[in-house]
């Protein structure tokens, strides 16, 4: 009876050694978590995560974390308090601009070998990718705004071809209009309830394309001017004021706007390249013919570039317990060029570096829209000083959205109106310098078609 | 003495989690968020408050027209509301209170529904009913012989269309206040007021609103205080907007906190926002006293 409980114990004791022995392996692993927004990405995601963590030599763990709208809020707590160790950037820079002022993030140069640098070494620029030239990291796809059509009401009214030009676009809104009002169809549409949002992915664009300020500032001069926009918010008045655009476009959210389009009641309108191809295949399924082309040119101006936005860079924050293993990670898994093509394949995203771009296969859902992969003049442009940190351009009264919103609804001078936005823009960006709260920017022989350069 | 303390220790001992929670979740967050007033600040993520002493008053009352444009809207929505559903949910009590009333249960239940529905859910709801282009009630309208659908978001409607929407929010509410009041008023007053031969009308001008004075007075204060707060139906319905035909002050000072929409940038100015917050604050207190003032005779009416 001894000899049995004497056995059962050395049994029972080798068994917890093994144990033990086996949670050590097991607890050697680093632990890395990852926040990110991207829920929809997740069937995606995960099994290559897993993979990894079943895979990878170096002791590595990723741990997907997702959030929803509360991410910003918890980037936020996170940086003052302490969070995860890396962060997927969503499509909103301030993530990356808010807290990299403040040393939350880590620079990535020191991990950077020169194969890393060959492949992704155009893209360090200063407020977007860069601070005081630190770079922090690569965004793997990109969005940016395009124009929306519905061939088959162009086909019916006898338009051949998308307009190039902001007069040609409303031409063919108004003959749009005319000729299908009686059957509820309007030739344009823009989602007006947010006016930033309708204006962010419209305007911005079209002004940057003709060669004009980046959300109002001029890089060249150092200054903010407005007075490029006089000619879109002549022709958006025509549209909104005369009865060409889809009725009610003022209080039209972008998704009740898209139904309209699914229904086949609206010619065109201008929104991201990255949602509408996604949008119309599950959201919103639709039998109408559409597609996207580049967004217009105000009228008398040669092309340059139009900015776009990047995301899905991942950022290693100063709370990562090895930021080395955490740049191997994310080397080896994210910014994989197979990763990022597959992603791209599976139409997730757009690729926005051209080198992997050139491997990647279109996704089924752009056959035929090509026009929504990123061209070449699609590029990243440098921060305006908003950008950088909006707290240093506090502008008093209405913000430029609000204000050009309600030049094109309502019948205020124009030019006037314009020249006071660019008075208040300066006077706020002066006083964020003299705060030191920003810092002066200007760039010697900017050229709008290579702004990085 | 002793059975004094310990009834007092008693009283506070009930008060205390009413107290503590009503401290730190009511008084607290006001304190926290006035003291900013003199600070020029963004939030935990932009560094550190700057002193401007009175440059955010400077700026609400010097540059700052949409201040202006929202100050006038809140008193536009205010009295389009309470002038509108205090006296439909007075008749509606009124009818409802009736003994022989069939199916008054059921009655009182579908006016009270709308209390008890989220404000954000309504707004979207409205928005399908009021949009111009497949909106329900411009197809009524068509059907009844209309010419033109009514662009009832549009710059020139939206302000009626969401007093109109507050209106059929706040209805149930009030009727089931004046309702209470209305029970409250003996039967023998009405029987003798019949006895003397009064009509409709006089019986409800000396007998009912004399008896429902307190009442009143005090459901006009709620009445009046929460159609200056209400902002949820309009930040889902129109944002403030259309180029801020439907911002009101406590809406305004919103969002300089938080984005309205998910889609919406917005450049976070607590200091800024408290100012509006604070200066919005005061307006509601000044017409609140006005109206407690004015309203005086309210409580001595019989």
């Amino acid at each position: 009876m001894k000899k049995v409980f004497c056995f059962a114990i050395v049994v029972v004791l080798v068994a917890l050694v093994v144990a033990g022995f086996s949670g050590v392996s097991a607890e050697e692993k680093t632990k890395l978590t990852i926040w990110s927004m991207s829920r929809a990405d997740l069937s995606f995601i995960d099994p290559i995560i897993k993979e990894y963590n079943e895979t990878n030599m170096d002791g590595i763990e990723l741990v997907l974390e997702i959030y929803t709208d509360n991410f910003f809020q918890a980037v936020d707590v996170a940086a003052a308090t302490g969070g995860p160790d890396i962060i997927d950037l969503p499509n909103t820079l301030s993530v990356f601009t808010n807290y990299v002022g403040q040393g939350y993030y880590i620079p990535i140069d020191q991990f950077m070998t020169e194969e890393d640098k060959a492949l992704w070494g155009d893209y360090r620029i200063e407020g977007i990718t860069a601070y005081k030239g630190d770079l922090y990291y690569f965004p793997t796809v990109a969005t940016t705004g395009r124009l929306i059509y519905n061939q088959d009401i162009f086909d019916r009214v006898g338009i051949e071809n998308p307009p190039t030009t902001l007069s040609e676009m409303v031409a063919d809104a108004k003959l749009i209009t005319e000729k299908l009002s009686g059957e509820g169809i309007y030739g344009f549409a823009a989602n007006f309830k947010s006016p930033t949002g309708a204006l962010l992915r419209s305007m911005d664009f079209m002004i940057e394309l003709s060669g004009g300020p980046c959300q109002g500032f001029d890089f060249a001069k150092g200054q903010y001017d407005y007075s490029f926009y006089t000619p879109f918010v002549e022709a958006y008045r025509e549209m909104f004021t005369q009865g060409i655009a889809f009725p009610g476009c003022e209080s039209l959210d972008i998704d009740p706007l898209r139904t309209q389009f699914a229904a086949g009641k609206i010619g065109m309108y201008i929104s991201w390249s990255h949602a509408e191809p996604g949008v119309y295949a599950t959201q919103f399924p639709t039998d109408i013919n559409w597609n996207g082309a580049t967004i217009p040119l105000i009228d008398g101006h040669e092309k340059a570039s139009q900015s776009v936005i990047g995301y899905h860079g991942y950022l290693i924050t100063k709370d990562c317990k090895d930021p080395e293993k955490a740049w191997k990670a994310i080397n080896d898994v994210f910014y994989n060029p197979e990763y990022i093509a597959a992603y791209q394949e599976a139409g997730l995203g757009v690729i926005m570096n051209p080198i992997i771009s050139a491997t990647a296969g279109t996704p089924a859902l752009l056959e035929g829209k090509e026009a929504f992969l990123m061209g070449p003049t699609d590029i990243l442009w440098p921060a305006v000083p908003h950008e950088v940190n909006s707290q240093a351009v506090l502008v008093e009264g209405e913000n430029m959205y609000n204000t050009i919103m309600g030049l094109i609804l309502g019948n205020a001078d124009i030019d006037k109106t314009l020249a006071d936005l660019t008075d208040r823009y300066n006077a706020a960006y002066q006083k964020g310098i003299e705060q030191g709260l920003g810092e002066p920017i200007q760039i010697e022989n900017f050229n709008p078609a290579a702004p990085a350069n | 003495m002793n059975k004094k303390v310990s009834e007092r220790l008693q009283i506070f001992a009930m008060l205390a989690p009413n107290l503590v929670l009503f401290f730190f979740l009511s008084i607290y967050p006001v304190v926290w968020c006035f003291r900013y007033i003199f600070f020029q600040y963004g939030g935990l993520a932009s560094g550190d408050p700057i002193y401007i002493g009175l440059g955010n008053f400077k700026r609400l009352f010097t540059n700052d027209p949409v201040f202006i444009i929202a100050l006038k809207n809140t008193f536009i929505y205010a009295i389009g509301k309470v002038g509108g559903v205090l006296p439909l949910a007075f008749f509606s009590a009124m009818m409802l209170n009736r003994k022989n009333l069939k199916g008054s249960g059921f009655l009182r239940a579908t006016l009270f529904m709308p209390t008890i529905m989220s404000a954000a859910v309504m707004g979207l709801v409205f928005y399908l009913l009021f949009n111009v282009y497949n909106g329900e009630v411009n197809k009524y309208l068509l059907l009844l012989g209309m010419k033109t659908p009514v662009n009832w978001l549009g710059t020139k409607n939206a302000m009626l269309t969401v007093i109109i929407i507050g209106i059929w929010g706040g209805l149930g509410n009030y009727m089931i206040y004046f309702l209470a009041g209305l029970q409250g008023v003996p039967q023998e007053l009405y029987e003798s007021a019949d006895l003397d031969g009064v009509n409709a009308i006089q019986r409800i001008w000396y007998v009912t609103l004399p008896m429902l004075g307190p009442v009143l007075k005090m459901i006009m204060m709620l009445a009046i205080v929460i159609a200056f707060q209400d902002i949820t139906t309009i930040m889902v319905l129109t944002e403030g907007g259309p180029v801020n035909a439907t911002m009101t002050l406590f809406l305004y000072a919103y969002q300089f906190f938080f984005p309205i929409s998910p889609g919406s940038v917005v450049t976070t100015q607590f200091g800024y926002g408290a100012t509006v917050s604070l200066v919005s604050s005061v307006i509601v207190g000044i017409v609140t006293i006005i109206y407690l003032v004015v309203s005086r005779k309210l409580d001595n009416l019989y």
